[in-house]
């Protein structure tokens, strides 16, 4: 994949996905190329986890795809080509060096998106998929939409091997009374 | 204060028998429920639907009473006295199998019946966290990140 990014002024893509998502991704960005801008990509619905994050950069609000909280899954072809082409516009504008996503439903028109720029993709499966990938994961491995797919159980590893098992989106050694 | 959460989906049935136990003097603490899109809203105790961050509710309680999502992670590493409950209004059955996992790696209180719930409330203590020493992802991440720069 050629090198799409702004190598001047790098900065990193991050979506944004609130409930179980969110704690998983609060826990790992800080420690994430802290010294990289991070560009937000995030749900209207759920535009207030902005306020929740230091350092960004920019931060950019999409229509909403998917969500419990919105119903379901948005099927429509149109509402996905929309949502996918002003994914690529927000990526072609910002060049960042990679886009990261954890889990939810809306990684997988960022991943379309990303593939189509020439920005590489970065998933991440959430820590509560033990036994098997969430169908957004299946899907994104099975049309190799990552670059890197990330798994934090290591038996899915060995069910999807073309994965990578390197441990838990938290620091454990971070505990504060060091227990572990 | 107990803190009762269910998630971003809804858990009806833990709901309503959180709210039974308040009724019939079972529980008798001060109960905040996080209802999600649930349709059963308890009389017996404060109850809201969602937060963007539900991290300090966590952190006041004394308790936490959760679904088998994440927050049983957060509830561990702030060494919160918890109950996990999988959630089996939801198809899958996955939390079921999250918190077996997890229940390997840390000592961890959890059930799948909400039946048991009550001899949970009695034994609840604190999660310690034995021997689980994964790596921190991030640290691959950067590296990964770096190569592309």
């Amino acid at each position: 994949m050629t090198n799409q990014s702004n190598s001047n002024n790098p900065t990193i893509a991050i979506l944004l996905a609130g409930g179980g998502f969110w704690g998983e991704l609060k826990s790992l960005m800080p420690r994430v190329c802290p010294d990289i801008p991070k560009i937000a990509i995030v749900s209207k619905s759920e535009k207030s986890l902005l306020s929740q994050l230091d350092g960004l950069r920019s931060s950019y609000q999409v229509t909403t795809l998917v969500g419990s909280r919105e119903g379901g899954i948005n099927k429509s072809p149109i509402f996905w080509l929309k949502l996918i082409y002003s994914e690529w516009k927000i990526l072609k504008q910002e060049k960042p060096l990679a886009v990261i996503g954890l889990g939810s439903n809306n990684c997988l028109p960022l991943a379309i998106a990303s593939r189509l720029s020439g920005i590489p993709f970065i998933f991440i499966e959430s820590i509560t998929r033990v036994a098997d990938l969430s169908l957004t994961g299946k899907l994104i491995y099975k049309f190799n939409l990552s670059s890197k797919f990330y798994v934090q159980w290591p038996n899915l590893k060995i069910l999807y091997p073309k994965s990578f098992y390197e441990g838990i989106v938290h620091d454990i050694r971070d505990r504060r009374n060091n227990t572990l | 204060m107990i803190f009762v959460t269910v998630g971003t989906t809804h858990f009806d049935s833990l709901i309503k028998q959180v709210d039974a136990l308040v009724i019939e003097g079972i529980i008798t603490d001060k109960v905040c429920c996080q209802i999600g899109s649930g349709s059963y809203e308890p009389t017996a105790c404060e109850w809201y639907r969602s937060k963007s961050s539900i991290s300090e509710d966590i952190k006041e309680a004394e308790l936490v009473i959760t679904h088998g999502g994440y927050t049983v992670l957060e509830c561990i590493f702030l060494d919160k006295k918890s109950i996990a409950i999988a959630n089996t209004d939801l198809t899958g059955n996955h939390q079921a199998k999250f918190l077996d996992a997890l229940s390997k790696e840390v000592s961890l209180n959890w059930i799948q019946d909400l039946d048991a719930l009550k001899m949970a409330l009695e034994k609840a203590n604190e999660n310690k966290t034995v021997n689980w020493k994964p790596q921190d992802l991030a640290g691959d991440l950067n590296d990964f990140l770096s190569t592309l720069n």
